[in-house]
């Protein structure tokens, strides 16, 4: 159980800040949706389009971060039997 | 004989112009729904973006008399959109916009000033009544008009051709004004909301 947790702790930050960096290393809070400009013809207007998309941001990173500490001091607590 | 014809023409050259510089209104309620409000306020970590495009309304404009203006738009507060969910549930609940109980935001046109025509378009000051959360405030804001005439059909969306109003404005408002969770969480969130108008009116010609 030990070494599972000393496994999964370094396993579970790899994969937070590789997911994070791979959908656009966003430095500010989560997004659910996202704006495109669209510019209206004639008139000159530009407005916003909204999609539906994921976009992890820095808090994210910070529970996905603290998830993986908790797993490093939940190995750490646990004692090694001698044999 | 030459100057009583000279005066005749004077005369009905002056009617024609006054018979064609009728005042014209224009309805916001876009069939391309791009008409929209952007907004902005500062927060630590990153500003806080967002955009409105439930807008309807409508103006009376004179191109030969543009100071003459009057009008009102109105924003359907449910058609705010910030990019977080979570964000989004904040704007709309009873602290912040309230959107169940105050479920729009007008702002009525009472005159213009400061009036500068360039050939089709118009700056100007416009003075009007801006009612927010349920909270009314006389406000001054500086827009641009733009006159395009003919070009409804060009545009897309319409079978008849008529006239475009183009409005746009740029203005800030404090939050606490309002009652917008006012004087709360000023260390997350800036009083100051910078708004951005861009909307587009259409008068079809009469088939």
């Amino acid at each position: 159980m030990k070494r599972l947790l000393l496994i999964a702790s370094p396993v579970v930050a790899l994969a937070v800040i590789a997911t994070w960096a791979a959908l656009g290393a966003n430095t500010g809070w989560t997004k659910n949706r996202v704006q495109q400009t669209h510019t209206d013809e004639i008139t000159g207007i530009e407005h916003a389009v909204w999609t539906e998309r994921w976009v992890p941001g820095v808090d994210f990173l910070a529970v996905g971060l603290a998830c993986s500490a908790g797993l490093l001091i939940a190995s750490l607590a646990i004692r090694t039997r001698k044999a | 004989m030459k100057t009583h014809h000279l005066i005749a023409t004077i005369a009905i050259t002056a009617l024609a112009t006054a018979l064609n510089a009728a005042p014209i209104t224009f309805d916001f309620k876009d069939p391309k729904g791009v008409n929209n409000i952007v907004f902005q306020t500062d927060a630590p970590l990153e500003s806080i973006n967002g955009t409105a495009n439930g807008i309807t309304g409508s103006a009376v404009f004179d191109p030969e008399n543009p100071a003459a203006v009057t009008g009102s738009i109105t924003l359907d507060v449910k058609s705010l959109r910030v990019p977080n969910d979570a964000m989004q549930g904040h704007l709309a609940g009873e602290r912040w916009m309230n959107a169940e109980a105050f479920p729009t935001i007008t702002f009525e046109v009472t005159g213009a000033s400061n009036v500068r025509a360039n050939g089709d378009t118009t700056e100007a000051d416009l003075s009007g009544n801006l009612t927010v959360k349920g909270v009314t405030k006389a406000v001054t804001v500086p827009a641009k008009l733009t006159f395009l005439k003919a070009k409804l059909k060009a545009r897309g969306g319409s079978k008849v051709d008529g006239d475009l109003l183009v409005v746009r404005s740029s203005f800030a408002i404090k939050r606490s004004d309002y009652g917008i969770n006012a004087g709360q969480q000023l260390d997350k969130v800036s009083d100051e909301i910078h708004l951005s108008l861009s909307v587009v009116g259409i008068a079809p010609y009469a088939e």
